[in-house]
């Protein structure tokens, strides 16, 4: 599917005369597939999207010539929730930015992808950058930005790589883009931390004052993710009635997911157009067919997201809105496979193990609470705990939830609340001095750093 | 997400920066009923407003000026939310 081109005088209507057609398409849909929106285009093989090619298949997209008003009503009417896991809406924080304009507003493109199994943003930023960028403009445009921050990870070089060079092909834009190397930790990717790191301090959470507030050197900061980003340059060229097309809606638009763990190929992103059960998901894309037999659990929304029982995400309706209800969130859209036979309670202490690591070690509950919670899982894993250890684990998460200057011990908490929920056949099974390893096969495991 | 109101209020809650916290324990001697100490000593607030003219507002600002860290204070009550400055993100 290609998008229909604008004129220029058609740009300055902004609304789509024509609008792309509705998608006839798949429930999802790969780089370069038929009905992708983010992920249209030339596939793969033909490498990142250049300028020329891109405005060629897009139309030209002079964010200049839109109302910053009218630019924030289409987002609203959008009804955009950022695709970097909090979900929170994307106009609500333009709105707060664009009010405090005048104090020279900061725009950053979250594009750090912490979690060390996603690839959605990374596959963004390999193939379509200026999408990204595009969309990085139009959020400047309308909270009145001048400068615009691309915080990315070296380490993803082909990522890193890609955006330096389509930021090369935009000297001449309007805006005055910094590509910055995010340090490697998994809270540097918060938004407070982001800003702090900005402003010239270690790239460490901070509570107090949102960062649409007081961000970057104190100045009004809105940080969003990498996709968040290249949805409002689609929002902007064809409208947001053509947008809500996809998805549902209590989370519209399109989404991305990265697939990974016990799946015929880990790694893929697909675009979500509808809301698909995982069972769809991975039976319907011949790359996500589960390889072995059906799951013993899959992990939805990163490494602190949520476990959920293999028969029960297989004909779970996985959208942002639907999802949601269950009280799941697809977060930043990994949707992780755990083979039967492997332990999930033995993977979840590896996983809590590394996120302990991962804490800057600012706030006590955080920096003691969960190495003690790992303590407390790799001692059940390896049938060493008590019905009372169990407990007191019970009670150490307790005591961390909600505490600290950022979500990350909370997002630990929930990781593991859901295995011993998910996991209660295996905890005791544990109890009764069974002892596991973590899966290592056909499961993305972090590599713990040992201090 | 609003910015606190610029007027003046007549209640009040506690704001702990948990980055601050020492866990010197002050706090939760000088306002016991809003304020207690979890198992490693760190202080965990009362998200509950305090207003003026009441004696735990009197006792709350005691905690505020004892804290060696500077880790508490008193914000217009109702707080916008609780907890991190914008829900979610780490990832």
């Amino acid at each position: 599917m290609s998008y229909p081109l604008l004129s220029g005088d058609q740009a300055v209507e902004h609304r789509p005369l024509a609008a792309p057609p509705p998608a006839p398409a798949p429930a999802s849909g790969r780089l370069g597939g038929a009905g992708t929106r983010l992920l249209a285009g030339p596939p793969p093989e033909a490498g990142w999207e250049r300028l020329a090619d891109h405005m060629a298949r897009l139309g030209a997209l002079d964010v200049r010539r839109y109302d910053p008003a009218d630019l924030r009503s289409m987002v609203s009417e959008s009804g955009l929730l950022g695709r970097g896991g909090g979900q929170f809406p994307t106009a609500a924080k333009l709105g707060t930015v664009a009010s405090r304009g005048d104090l020279g507003p900061v725009v950053v493109v979250n594009a750090s992808e912490g979690e060390p199994a996603s690839r959605k943003d990374s596959v963004l930023l390999e193939y379509r950058p200026h999408l990204v960028l595009d969309g990085a403009e139009v959020a400047a445009r309308t909270v009145g930005a001048t400068e615009v921050v691309v915080y990315a990870h070296r380490a993803r070089r082909r990522a890193f790589g890609t955006v330096a060079e389509a930021l090369d092909e935009r000297r001449s834009g309007p805006y005055h883009f910094r590509l910055v190397d995010a340090p490697p930790r998994y809270v540097a990717g918060e938004s407070s931390a982001i800003a702090s790191f900005l402003s010239g301090t270690g790239a460490l959470p901070r509570g107090g004052a949102p960062v649409a507030v007081y961000g970057a050197r104190g100045r009004p900061t809105l940080v969003d993710n990498a996709e968040t980003v290249a949805h409002l340059a689609l929002i902007a060229r064809f409208g947001p009635a053509w947008w809500r097309q996809a998805g549902d809606d209590r989370a519209p638009g399109p989404t991305l997911v990265t697939l990974a763990g016990e799946v015929a190929s880990p790694g893929t992103v697909l675009e979500l157009l509808r809301p698909v059960s995982v069972g769809g998901l991975l039976g319907a894309t011949g790359s996500g067919a589960v390889t072995g037999p059906a799951p013993r659990a899959v992990l939805l929304g990163g490494y602190e997201g949520t476990w959920v029982d293999g028969p029960a995400a297989m004909a779970m309706p996985l959208a942002r809105g639907a999802a949601a209800l269950g009280g799941v969130r697809l977060g930043c859209g990994l949707v992780a496979v755990l083979a039967e036979g492997a332990c999930g309670i033995a993977t979840t202490a590896r996983l809590a193990r590394w996120l302990a690591g991962e804490s800057a070690g600012q706030c006590g509950p955080c920096r003691i609470g969960l190495p003690a919670i790992a303590d407390g899982l790799e001692t059940l894993a390896t049938g060493r705990s008590t019905k009372s250890d169990l407990r007191h684990l019970w009670r150490l998460t307790a005591q961390v939830r909600g505490r600290g200057a950022c979500g990350h011990p909370s997002g630990v908490v929930g990781l593991v609340e859901s295995a011993l929920e998910t996991f209660s056949v295996e905890v005791r099974e544990h109890l009764r001095g069974a002892a596991c390893l973590p899966a290592t096969r056909g499961f993305p495991l972090p590599v713990v750093r040992r201090p | 997400m609003a910015t606190p109101p610029a007027t003046t209020t007549s209640s009040w809650s506690l704001h702990l920066d948990g980055a601050r916290c020492d866990g010197h324990g002050i706090c939760a001697v000088c306002c016991p009923e809003r304020i207690y100490l979890d198992a490693w000593g760190y202080a965990v607030t009362s998200p509950s407003p305090l207003h003026e003219g009441e004696r735990s507002l009197a006792r709350a600002r005691r905690a505020v000026a004892a804290c060696p860290a500077g880790a508490l204070a008193l914000v217009p009550s109702p707080r916008s939310r609780r907890g991190p400055a914008l829900p979610g993100a780490v990832a």
